[in-house]
This record gives C-alpha cells, sequence and structure tokens, in this order.
C-alpha cells in the first residue's frame, strides 16, 4: 500500500468518513507541493545542457531548486540584474558555465551563464532540488493527512467546520516543524 | 513498551470512551501507531543502521533508498567505527570548494544532508569501501497483539497525540488546544530529561 492510500486512510478515519474522497487527490497534491520549501524530498537529476543555448531544462517534478551544477561545479545563483552588471550582452558569451539564473525564465526552465560551448549531458551535471512526489515520506503520514483535512474542512460544503480545519492545520504544522529539526552539531534543536 | 490494548485501553478512558463505542480498538491502536512513528521521529530513541557501498567518485546518495526506514540521521561511521565530522549546510561546503561533487580522497571526511532524503559523503573515495549510517527509525506498524517500542516514557507523548487525534475525531474541539499544549510540552520535558 502506498503512502498516498495510507494518508487516505487516515483521512477517511478521522473524518468519521465525512472527507470528501472525490477531492482527496487535489488536496494531497496541494499539501505535498506545499511541502517543496522544507527540502523534504530531495533527489538528484541528470541534466542536459545545450550547445550555444543559455536555456536549460529542469525537471517536470521540480518545486524548488536547490543547486545545479556544470561538469562538477556548482553554479551561483545569480539574479538577473547582476548578470546585466557583469556584462550587457550576457546571453552572446560563450564558454563554461558558472553562474544561473531562475528570473528570466518560467518555473521550470533557468538560464546559465555564460551559454555552453560545448553540448553536456555526464554523470556530473545535475540538478538538486526537492520534488513532489506521490508517495511522500512514510512518517509525513500524519501530518499531511491533517492538512489535507484541513483543507477539506476550510472549504465551502455542507460539513464545513473552520474551527476544526484550523485545529488540523495547527497540530499538522506542529508535527512538521518537529519532524524538521535537524540537530547542529552536538545540539538538538529544541535546546538551542 | 506497553502492549497497545493497554495504551488503548486509557486512551478510551481519557476521551470518555471506555467501550470503544465511537472509535474501534483497531482504530485507536492505528492512531497510537501513527503516533509511536511521529514521537518516534521526533525524539529518535529507537534506532536503526544500514551499512552504505560507496561507489568511488559519488558523493551524494539517496537516503530512502538506502534506507527506507530512516526518518533523521544520527550519525555515520567509516570502517573503523569512527565517525564522519558533521558538515555545516551543504551551501558552506560550496563556499569552500566549487567541485565539492567531483573531489576524491582516499576516505571520506565528513557528511550532510541535502534536505531530508539526499545525504552527501565527503570528499568521495577512490577505492570502494563501506560506512555505517545510524539513524532514527521508522517504528514498525503497531496491532493489538503488540507493545510500543519506544522506552517508557516516550509513550506518554504518543498518548497525548492520540488523544489529540481522537478529540479532532470526535468533534470535541473546545479541549484540543490544550491538549496540544500538553503534547508540546510532553516533548519539551522528554527532551530536557535524558538527552
Amino acid at each position: 500500500m502506498s503512502t498516498q492510500d495510507d494518508v487516505q486512510t487516515l483521512v477517511n478515519l478521522l473524518s468519521n468518513n465525512q472527507s470528501d474522497t472525490t477531492l482527496f487527490a487535489m488536496f494531497y497534491a496541494d499539501v505535498v507541493n506545499t511541502l517543496g520549501p522544507g527540502n523534504w524530498h530531495t533527489t538528484t537529476a541528470s541534466i542536459s545542457y545545450a550547445a550555444g543555448s543559455t536555456s536549460v531544462s529542469l525537471p517536470a517534478t521540480l518545486l524548488n531548486l536547490l543547486f545545479l551544477t556544470y561538469q562538477g561545479t556548482v553554479l551561483s545563483n545569480l539574479s538577473l540584474r547582476e548578470l546585466e552588471a557583469l556584462n550587457p550582452g550576457w546571453r552572446n558569451v560563450s564558454g563554461a558555465p558558472y553562474a544561473y539564473t531562475d528570473e528570466s525564465s518560467n518555473v521550470k526552465s533557468v538560464e546559465v551563464f555564460p551559454r555552453p560551448a560545448a553540448a553536456s549531458n555526464g554523470s556530473y551535471d545535475l540538478a538538486i532540488y526537492s520534488e513532489s512526489r506521490t508517495d511522500i515520506l512514510p512518517y509525513l503520514v500524519l501530518p499531511v493527512a491533517l492538512l489535507v483535512l484541513s483543507r477539506d474542512y476550510m472549504r465551502e460544503s455542507p460539513y464545513q467546520d473552520i474551527a476544526m480545519g484550523m485545529l488540523c492545520r495547527t497540530l499538522g504544522n506542529l508535527l512538521l516543524e518537529y519532524l524538521a529539526d535537524i540537530p547542529a552539531e552536538g545540539q538538538t534543536p529544541i535546546e538551542q | 513498551m506497553q502492549p497497545a490494548s493497554s495504551l488503548a485501553t486509557q486512551l478510551a478512558d481519557r476521551v470518555r470512551d471506555p467501550n470503544f463505542e465511537g472509535t474501534s480498538e483497531a482504530d485507536m491502536v492505528s492512531l497510537l501507531s501513527y503516533g509511536q512513528q511521529v514521537v518516534n521521529g521526533i525524539l529518535s530513541d529507537v534506532t536503526g543502521s544500514v551499512t552504505l557501498a560507496l561507489i568511488p567518485g559519488q558523493v551524494i546518495y539517496q537516503l530512502s533508498t538506502i534506507a527506507p526506514g530512516a526518518i533523521r540521521v544520527l550519525a555515520v561511521q567509516d570502517a573503523s567505527g569512527r565517525d564522519l565530522k558533521v558538515l555545516g549546510p551543504l551551501e558552506s561546503l560550496a563556499w569552500v570548494n566549487l567541485t565539492w561533487l567531483t573531489a576524491v580522497s582516499d576516505a571520506p571526511r565528513g557528511y550532510c544532508m541535502v534536505g531530508r532524503d539526499l545525504i552527501v559523503v565527503y570528499p568521495g573515495i577512490k577505492v570502494a569501501q563501506n560506512v555505517t549510517i545510524l539513524y532514527g527509525e521508522l517504528t514498525p506498524t503497531l496491532v493489538q497483539a503488540a507493545s510500543t517500542v519506544v522506552p517508557n516514557e516516550d509513550d506518554d507523548g504518543i498518548m497525548d497525540l492520540a488523544e489529540v487525534l481522537l478529540l479532532l475525531k470526535g468533534r470535541d474541539l473546545s479541549p484540543v488546544q490544550d491538549a496540544i499544549g500538553r503534547f508540546a510540552a510532553r516533548i519539551r520535558q522528554i527532551r530536557s530529561e535524558s538527552r
């Protein structure tokens, strides 16, 4: 049984089978997408750099890009203004990319600088990112179920219950905060 | 470590449902099971380990593939049993070495997490060798015939969390905020006592 099924089972249990099963998939996907900034589901994917093109396509499941590498070198994330200050004609400069900007393209692509002189698609051309997954990490089942319930009870419906929705959201977010604490070296987060 | 059925009985008394009429005993045990997984995810009292075979030239590994039951990496030990140093955020590694992805050495010196599902063992190695990853473990699904696997003091946290869930389930909302506060206080108390 997948963790998505576990979440649905738990949602049905906590809602006494009142929750709308037809909307579950939408609420679930929405909650999983909000996990992006928390970098729960991190992964890597190979990236293709086309010769002579600044544009680089990113994986479709990407939520939050953490690092981009070109032949093993980590690219710096620059703003569009910084690139333009470096060189107003930055898109026409060729070489080995060492920077990228995510401000000039849609969310699933970036532009690199300089544009690659040669194509590259090796094992060290990577995007490191947090992704949207259908099957979440198993220990997130309870907090995700609470956040799904929150959405279901907050929407307009015959069983709308704003207070219930807010309490589910409060508890779900609290559990995520507790689970997210990553201790600094030699310390536990709650003692800091 | 207490029997699940005993915890369910105590829980039913707490929410004034001693005959399991609002929620069956099996469902209460299911909520206790999720509670145990989350509480151990926070406290990491139940741990596990896995051997990771390092691949020459590779520094990034997918944690959920290596150890599907890992919640939180506690330590990484080399073949001699020595703990690798915990590196700071990966950004700090990039400040030191922009080519950390391809760095190699005779032995790894440190590790860091990238988010919650990628582990970087730095630098990469030239010859295959093993490291041991110690982690806070996802506790097994609790069933009525089983007992919790966390220390006794953690059972109180599990009960508090399960009580909140049952209050939500029963739409008894007025005490929920206080119950959440009790759960948070319990977690702080448990952490301050023993770690």
